[in-house]
């Protein structure tokens, strides 16, 4: 059955969680779907951007901006739109998605330790995104991209 | 072995337009003398060129025209033979009966040289009649021998007018390489024994020679082994005791050499046991704490999943807290919508999911803690193993080095220092046996050489034993003859010449050296004919009474003397098996009653007989 196939890891409810809290942050800006599929990676790994220590251990992963994520947080925002919680919206330079009305309630009633730490984290990529035209965004994940590239070609051929 | 002389009856001379010269002989003695150049000594040097002498014949003008001798013989055994010889030399012709003028027919060749492999030759066919076929006589010191020829004896019988006054032993032809040879002949005839006999001793000369060669290499070997035995020290009982002393202290090492590497096995054993138990564990200490690096990463792992899985689920429960709005992606109406559709994902399954993993974690990280705990526990105790290991190796390994180890090498090194010795001590005594071999063989080929030597009987030398009885006959000789002075002869085997009343023979003038001489070879023929021994039965002498014509000196004039009587006289009682046929130019005393044993070669054409040759 489908539900017992789908681990609670990076699935719609996580991945929504985590593009709440980016919406949130960067309130009352609206991000397309390319930054928020690059920043939900981004806000467990701010260490790359010489942030704060990452909110995940090291692990072997897959291009953070693959096709894979980028449905992930396709349908993720879809379900968070269903509650309110992420709204979206259109103009000229496509679809852009914004903090939803339930999304002040939604934040502030999440506490468990992580929660808070990953909160801090939307806070401070919204400071550091702030400035940042869609050109220099776009620069930004390139460069990362190639390091990425062969930093995850050393993980994956080091030890599990 | 007897006495089987022969006599010669006639010697005649043949050409083939002349008439023959004859002259003939009987038993005892013939005189034949007269003038110079009558062919007197042509007779004495006939009779030796007839009897195998090398020839020609001397060319006197007399002769001319003669070209063939003959010399007719009576044997002992009574048979008669006539040798027909050209004069110029070469083979004899030899036809039976006693013949004056050429025989018809062929008669039988002798070769004019001696061959003692083929019988037809002079020599072989004189020696059988006369007893003394196939004998052989010693010709040098190494003992080789050679065949007797009768030319041996043909130089003791007949001597002619240059021989019977040299000065020098009767038994010498001048020839000093045939000095041995003839001294050999001269005894011979005395002892009646050949040297045949050293045919042995000459072949095992040749095996003698070949021993002392070997003697003589061993005595070289031996007197190395000499040296070398004297740069050892000790004899050769010391040495033996001191091999079994060194045995049997080498017994007593080994023993202990034995004990002492049993132990240094067992304690390396133990020491290598420990070093393998440290590696071990110092490489599961190293894996440990590589398992623990992981396993900290994997708690850190559940602990940041777990986290996660917390904050899923407050999420979960404040978002079903909040109210469903219209689906964006299907549009459909809450109330119609099937909470199941993916588009919206099921939230409580989400979160039920997330607890199922959550108590999943606990359980891993439950696990894990033991995991670690007992990892944790295992590396403490290694460590705490390594303190005594260590301990107990360097224990071990002191023991080994500065105890086990230097026994053992000391231990090592006196055995080998024994055996050492002992192969030293052996190989000194391998020496003493090596010449003990050695003279001990050396001793056995000596042993056979003198065995060898000693069989040698036939040393029949010319020695005074010998020779004394035959000096005894010289002096009753020359007593006989009245010869001056002489009271004692004895024979001289050194010089081999007499000794006349301490007087050597050479040292007389030539007058006395012709008698003495004469006396010697009458001597002979008396001495071996009286005591049956063989000799050819003849003495021809030319010119034996010279002093009485050409004397040397007062001393050597006999003139005054009766000698030339007493020689005649003693001549005239030969016995009929010997003959004497004597030239001289004196003409015999006349108190000396010859008869017709004389013949005169007056050399005037009418007298008596002109000379051998008709005029």
């Amino acid at each position: 059955m489908a539900a017992l196939m789908s681990s609670a890891f990076n699935g719609s409810l996580e991945t929504g969680m985590r593009a709440v809290f980016n919406l949130h942050a960067h309130f009352p800006r609206a991000v397309d779907l390319n930054r928020l599929t690059a920043m939900d990676y981004l806000i467990v790994r701010t260490s790359v951007l010489d942030g704060p220590a990452d909110l995940h251990p090291p692990t072997p992963i897959m291009s953070p901006v693959t096709q894979v994520r980028r449905k992930t947080v396709q349908s993720a925002v879809a379900l968070m739109m269903s509650r309110a919680l992420v709204e979206q919206v259109v103009d000229e330079s496509g679809i852009l998605f914004q903090a939803g009305d339930n999304a002040e309630f939604f934040v502030s009633a999440l506490q468990t330790p992580y929660l808070r730490q990953l909160y801090e984290r939307a806070e401070w990529l919204a400071s550091f995104f702030q400035d940042y035209t869609d050109d220099g965004f776009d620069n930004l994940m390139r460069n990362l991209l190639s390091n990425w590239v062969s930093e995850f070609q050393d993980e994956a051929s080091g030890p599990a | 072995m007897t006495y089987s002389g022969f006599q010669i009856r006639h010697l005649s001379f043949h050409g083939s337009e002349k008439e023959p010269a004859v002259v003939s002989f009987q038993f005892g003695l013939n005189v034949v003398y007269g003038a110079s150049d009558t062919g007197k000594s042509y007779i004495v040097e006939a009779i030796d060129f007839m009897l195998g002498g090398k020839g020609p014949l001397p060319d006197i003008p007399q002769a001319k025209g003669y070209d063939r001798v003959l010399l007719a013989i009576v044997f002992d055994d009574g048979s008669e033979t006539t040798l027909l010889r050209s004069m110029a030399g070469g083979q004899f012709q030899a036809f039976e009966g006693l013949h004056t003028s050429i025989p018809d027919g062929e008669g039988s060749t002798l070769s004019e040289i001696h061959n003692e492999r083929d019988e037809t030759n002079l020599s072989s066919f004189l020696l059988s009649k006369i007893g003394l076929a196939g004998k052989r006589i010693r010709k040098n010191a190494k003992d080789e021998t050679q065949a007797l020829s009768f030319r041996n004896l043909a130089r003791l019988a007949i001597v002619n007018e240059e021989e019977i006054i040299q000065k020098r032993s009767p038994l010498s032809d001048g020839n000093y390489t045939a000095n041995t040879a003839n001294t050999s002949v001269f005894t011979m005839l005395l002892t009646g024994i050949d040297d045949i006999a050293l045919l042995s001793r000459k072949s095992t000369s040749t095996e003698e020679q070949k021993r002392q060669a070997q003697i003589d290499l061993l005595d070289q070997l031996i007197t190395d082994a000499q040296k070398r035995i004297t740069t050892i020290s000790g004899s050769r009982d010391e040495l033996s005791d001191q091999e079994e002393r060194l045995t049997r202290a080498m017994d007593n090492r080994a023993e202990q050499l034995a004990f002492t590497e049993e132990r240094f096995k067992s304690i390396s054993t133990k020491r290598r046991s420990i070093i393998q138990r440290l590696e071990t564990n110092d490489d599961r200490y190293t894996e440990i704490a590589t398992l623990l690096d992981r396993f900290k990463l994997l708690r850190d792992h559940y602990v940041s999943d777990y986290e996660r899985l917390l904050g899923i689920r407050q999420a979960g429960s404040f978002f079903s807290v909040l109210d469903q709005e219209i689906c964006p992606t299907c549009g459909a109406l809450p109330d119609h919508h099937d909470p199941s559709a993916v588009c919206h994902g099921d939230v409580s399954v989400t979160v039920a999911a997330a607890e199922a993993e959550m108590q999943k974690i606990e359980t891993r990280q439950t696990e894990l803690a033991t995991t670690i705990a007992a990892l944790n526990a295992e590396a403490q105790s290694i460590q705490k193993s390594f303190p005594n290991l260590r301990k107990s190796l360097s224990e071990l390994s002191s023991e080994i080095e500065k105890v086990v180890s230097p026994d053992l090498r000391k231990q090592r090194a006196t055995y080998k220092e024994l055996a050492d010795k002992g192969a030293n001590v052996r190989e000194a005594l391998g020496l003493f046996a090596n010449l003990s071999d050695l003279t001990n063989r050396k001793a056995t080929l000596e042993r056979q050489n003198e065995g060898g030597s000693a069989d040698a009987t036939s040393n029949n030398r010319l020695t005074s034993t010998v020779v004394a009885p035959f000096a005894e006959r010289v002096q009753s000789v020359l007593l006989e003859w009245g010869f001056p002075g002489v009271e004692h002869v004895h024979f001289d085997t050194n010089a081999k010449d007499l000794i006349v009343s301490g007087k050597a023979r050479t040292s007389y003038g030539k007058g006395l050296r012709a008698i003495t001489q004469s006396a010697f070879t009458i001597s002979l023929l008396q001495y071996c004919a009286d005591n049956d021994l063989p000799h050819p039965g003849i003495v021809v002498l030319d010119s034996p009474l010279l002093s009485y014509r050409e004397p040397d000196g007062a001393d050597d004039d006999l003139r005054e003397t009766n000698l030339n009587a007493n020689f005649y006289r003693y001549l005239l009682g030969l016995e009929s098996d010997r003959q004497a046929i004597i030239v001289e130019n004196m003409d015999p005393p006349s108190d000396v009653e010859l008869g017709d044993r004389v013949i005169h070669f007056s050399g005037m054409a009418d007298e008596d007989r002109f000379g051998l040759f008709p005029h």
